[in-house]
């Protein structure tokens, strides 16, 4: 009666690439700084006791702040665009807002306030915008896009009045943020907007980057050498995964009743792995650091033989690379992975759910 | 998209209702019905006795509503959402003089109406005539009447929804009904206004919206018509179920009063037109305050395209 049924996936997508930091028209640096909202970043290592003391320390000191209740008017203020978001760049994501059932506002380094607005937000709220790439069947989502910086964005104008009145009168739109800003002179300290809010009355928080770290011992370590990158590259990437997620994929865990998971051949034995975790908001400035660190200490002496570094960015977040929209299905992840080489080479994976542009 | 919901959490006497409450805002839901279930509203006497005499009045029981303290919502992932409790009164529809029953005031007084048809004659009636919002079938038996697609397509016209409870799909006696029943559901609606919702006994019997919309694959769902069963198409039936309590479905009258902060100036608004159309004489309609902009709902023919979000 009933047609057959096949259970396909989720749409997902993986990239990889491979190229070398020292390529000329390698594109690690556009793949990092576009990809703005990073809210994990997870550093492994084989051969290494304990991650590099200047990774930890291009990435602990990293304070982002969050606002509680922040009205959107606020951010379109003159005063506000003319002290922030031109000198500087500011980054900012509502916090605790599920893009798919809700709302998700962020502001964008670009100078880009970019709304992910339901279908009953879009008609009460009177801007125009138009429909998310993600619900051309059916009207679910809406995507409002308001440039800060443009220079007929100003009080007196048309546009911004109405923008003015429909985030103020029209809808009083609070959400919660986490923000941080890297202001173009560096003079400035970067903990002024912090205090721009709190000035207003709002509740402004300052939180640090925490860290976690785990050394495994004897465990088997896939032979990135000996490994057909170009045919195992989804096993390797999955292999990563769940070191991150510390499964046991030792042999004799194949006959385990959870997880029959076991490490990609060739692998070799290695004395220990070490993983580590940050988590918080990182902007693109602070990963490119972390990179540039990795390079340095795989060119010291008694390095180890690779590194990898991966980026989380924030599942709700309406954008993930370039400002491209980003949605979530049934998962929101937008994660990119670099494993570094001494020599400078580095394989690039970038994945993406089935709710996002081909980054 | 809008909010997750479970439109069918079954209320127990002996099964606390707030720990499935307290499970369902765990896992993410924010709009939830608490469902009533009544056999039958209407017992008639003994056999003997003539017809004429007045059938028994069964007890309908109250609407539901837990109450919840600030800190059981404060498992809500979102930010200032807080849950929203709906009441529904389900009874198996063996008789079409139920419905007379069901259009006084008691059983009213529920947001939500479903009923259970028997026969193919009443799943008929449940479909073009009467005004419900959920069809919903016992889904663990064989179904004993075939699903035509005429009367289906009536209601789904017309705005009425069909229910899957799945957790009737958890024991092993009914699991195999549980799918053929609910591939011959999809199989008739095309996925359309179908909601899914888990019936849940205890509190071990909610899923999370995620896994809802995975098992919704399994029925033959399509991904997004998946997703929208338990958030879209519950909101619709929601919307449905509000139009039954306004005026031909288009006006409903509410006091200024309860008016929002920023929707007062309609009424201002309201009143200079009043005024200037009548003149001078502005103290006669301004004591009617009734707003009826903003609960509008469409007329009959309409509601279907309301509905669809």
């Amino acid at each position: 009666m009933a047609a057959p049924l096949n259970f396909n996936s989720p749409k997902n997508l993986l990239v990889f690439e491979q190229s070398s930091f020292s390529n000329e028209k390698s594109r690690h640096k556009t793949v990092i700084g576009d990809h703005y909202f990073n809210c994990a970043v997870e550093v492994c290592s084989p051969n290494v006791a304990q991650i590099p003391t200047t990774v930890t320390a291009s990435l602990s000191p990293s304070s982002y702040y969050i606002v509680r209740n922040l009205p959107l008017s606020r951010l379109i203020d003159k005063e506000f665009i003319e002290a922030f978001v031109r000198n500087g760049a500011f980054y900012a994501v509502s916090l605790n807002t599920r893009i798919d059932v809700a709302n998700s506002v962020a502001v964008l380094p670009t100078g880009k306030l970019v709304l992910s607005v339901d279908k009953d937000m879009y008609e009460t709220l009177g801007l125009e915008g138009r429909r998310s790439i993600f619900s051309q069947t059916r009207e679910r989502k809406f995507v409002i896009e308001v440039e800060l910086t443009k220079p007929s964005f100003t009080p007196g104008k048309k546009n911004y009045e109405r923008t003015k009145w429909c985030f103020s009168e029209r809808l009083n739109l609070r959400f919660d943020f986490v923000f941080t800003w890297v202001p173009h002179d560096k003079s400035i300290c970067s903990s002024s907007v912090g205090k721009y809010f709190s000035g207003m009355g709002l509740s402004v928080s300052s939180c640090r980057a925490q860290m976690m770290s785990n050394t495994m011992k004897d465990v088997c370590v896939p032979d990135l050498l000996a490994l057909n990158i170009l045919e195992n590259s989804q096993d390797l990437f999955e292999w990563l995964g769940a070191v991150s997620c510390y499964i046991d994929s030792e042999e004799e865990a194949s006959n385990d009743f959870v997880s029959m998971y076991t490490t990609p051949s060739p692998c070799n034995i290695c004395t220990q792995l070490t993983h580590a975790k940050w988590q918080g908001f990182f902007t693109p400035e602070a990963i490119a650091m972390v990179i540039d660190e990795i390079r340095l200490y795989l060119k010291t002496p008694d390095h180890p033989p690779w590194a990898s570094v991966t980026v989380h960015g924030y599942a709700d977040s309406p954008v993930s690379w370039r400002g491209k929209e980003h949605g979530y299905h049934q998962g929101g992840e937008n994660i990119y992975t670099y494993i570094v080489f001494p020599n400078d080479n580095y394989w690039l994976y970038m994945a993406v759910g089935s709710h996002d542009v081909c980054p | 998209m809008a909010a997750f919901s479970d439109l069918n959490i079954l209320h127990m006497e002996n099964v606390s209702t707030k720990e499935k409450l307290l499970m369902a805002i765990k896992l993410g839901y924010e709009v939830v019905a608490i469902n009533n279930y009544v056999e039958n509203v209407l017992v008639k006497d003994d056999k003997g006795k003539s017809k004429k005499e007045p059938s028994k009045v069964v007890e309908i029981p109250a609407p539901v509503k837990v109450h919840l303290t600030e800190r059981d919502i404060g498992d809500l992932k979102v930010k200032g959402a807080s849950l929203k409790q709906l009441s529904r009164f389900t009874t198996v529809l063996s008789d079409p003089g139920q419905w007379r029953r069901m259009q006084e005031d008691d059983i009213q007084a529920y947001d939500l109406l479903a009923v259970q048809p028997t026969t193919e004659k009443l799943f008929h009636m449940a479909c073009t005539a009467i005004e419900i919002d959920i069809i919903t079938f016992n889904i663990g038996d064989k179904l004993t009447y075939y699903l035509k697609p005429a009367p289906v397509s009536k209601a789904i016209e017309r705005g009425v929804h069909f229910e899957i409870v799945y957790s009737e799909g958890f024991h092993s006696s009914s699991r195999r009904t549980f799918i053929a029943n609910a591939l011959r559901i999809m199989h008739v609606t095309h996925g359309k206004n179908v909601i899914i919702s888990s019936g849940a006994r205890e509190a071990m019997d909610v899923r999370g919206p995620y896994d809802v919309a995975n098992l919704g694959l399994l029925i033959g769902l399509q991904e997004p018509q998946s997703k929208d069963a338990i958030s879209t198409n519950s909101r619709a039936c929601v919307l449905h179920a509000n139009t039954r309590h306004s005026v031909k479905s288009v006006i409903s009258v509410r006091s200024s009063s309860e008016l929002k902060a920023e929707d007062q100036w309609t009424v201002e608004a309201c009143r200079k037109e009043a005024s200037e159309e009548s003149g001078d004489d502005s103290s006669e309609s301004a004591a009617e305050e009734a707003d009826s902009s903003f609960d509008a709902a469409r007329p009959e023919s309409k509601r279907r395209r309301m509905d669809g979000v």
